[in-house]
């Protein structure tokens, strides 16, 4: 009799033992736009014990061309994404625990807000909560899977501490973005591209299977279509004053 | 007129002028200088060293804006 979790199983390096590396796994995922959402969707299926469902924003028309999670009662009544979230996901699989947070990430709560976690996924929508959360992966430390999509493109980084290049290694200046949602648009395709992407890093990370993972930034395009990794070199400079690498 | 060189970015050519320098030639794309990813026939251009490199002929170069949305 096959279970719910039989055809992942069969995966090489998986089978029961992997399933149950995942069933006592905490993942908290920041942001439930068109990433995390689909990407919260995806660990839910695959029976990721617990899921931290984090977002300040209730749901809106303007998002269901991108955010599968959501349907039309939700941008009607305007429900907090946490929860809309967590409804639909208990749907998908009871067996998963669901804690719905509806707060932003920032400085005084980023610390409580990944408590207890084996591991994140940055699905947040602007780049300095993203370096807020590099910071604090550093000190905990914590791995995390970055993942960003504006247009047609976007990127998927999954960030080790004292493993790999932290996110201030690739970006020391850190600015004001060249491409923004606001201004450059989302194809709802490429937001599900880059939010499986980066829950493929993620089942990886919670399996162990360290030799399976991105080593670099995957650069994705759909638009041309395009996949690049690109390998992170410092060029002879000193190491990174924040994580040391 | 000073002597060119041609160069491909983002895999289109372009003649540009000898002696280039990598921040000028993101200038001259209205490039963003601080979070861009660069590559230079494949190879990752850290953002600290950008003063030091200089476009030579038939580089292939990508300057590749990343995408924080979400």
């Amino acid at each position: 009799m096959p279970s719910r979790y039989t055809m992942q199983e069969l995966l090489a390096g998986w089978g029961p033992e992997g399933q149950a590396r995942l069933g006592r796994a905490t993942v908290v995922v920041l942001g439930l736009g068109g990433l995390g959402g689909t990407a919260a969707l995806l660990l839910a299926r695959a029976g990721v014990g617990r899921l931290r469902l984090v977002d300040p924003d209730r749901v809106s028309l303007d998002n269901l061309h991108r955010q599968l999670l959501y349907v039309e009662v939700d941008a009607a009544q305007g429900e907090p994404k946490a929860d809309a979230a967590t409804q639909r996901l208990a749907q998908v699989n009871r067996e998963v625990s669901l804690e719905p947070v509806m707060a932003e990430f920032k400085k005084d709560n980023g610390a409580e807000l990944l408590r207890g976690a084996d591991l994140v996924l940055d699905c947040l929508d602007r780049p300095q909560p993203r370096f807020l959360l590099n910071d604090l992966c550093l000190k905990l430390p914590l791995p995390w899977v970055h993942a960003g999509v504006v247009a047609a493109q976007g990127q998927v980084l999954v960030l080790r501490p004292r493993v790999t290049p932290c996110l201030r290694c690739w970006f020391p200046e850190p600015g004001e973005p060249a491409l923004t949602s606001a201004r450059d648009g989302i194809l709802g395709p490429a937001a599900a591209v880059m939010a499986s992407l980066q829950a493929g890093e993620a089942i990886k990370l919670l399996l162990g299977r360290d030799d399976a993972l991105l080593t670099g930034m995957l650069m994705v395009s759909l638009w041309p279509p395009s996949f690049r990794e690109v390998r992170f070199s410092r060029g002879g400079q000193e190491p990174c004053p924040v994580c040391g690498y | 007129m000073p002597p060119t060189i041609t160069i491909t970015v983002d895999g289109l050519a372009e003649d540009v002028p000898q002696g280039l320098s990598l921040p000028q030639l993101i200038e001259r794309h209205q490039a963003q200088h601080k979070d861009l990813i660069v590559e230079i026939n494949g190879r990752f251009v850290h953002p600290k060293t950008y003063d030091e490199v200089e476009i030579n002929q038939g580089d292939r170069v990508e300057l590749i804006h990343p995408a924080f949305g979400g």
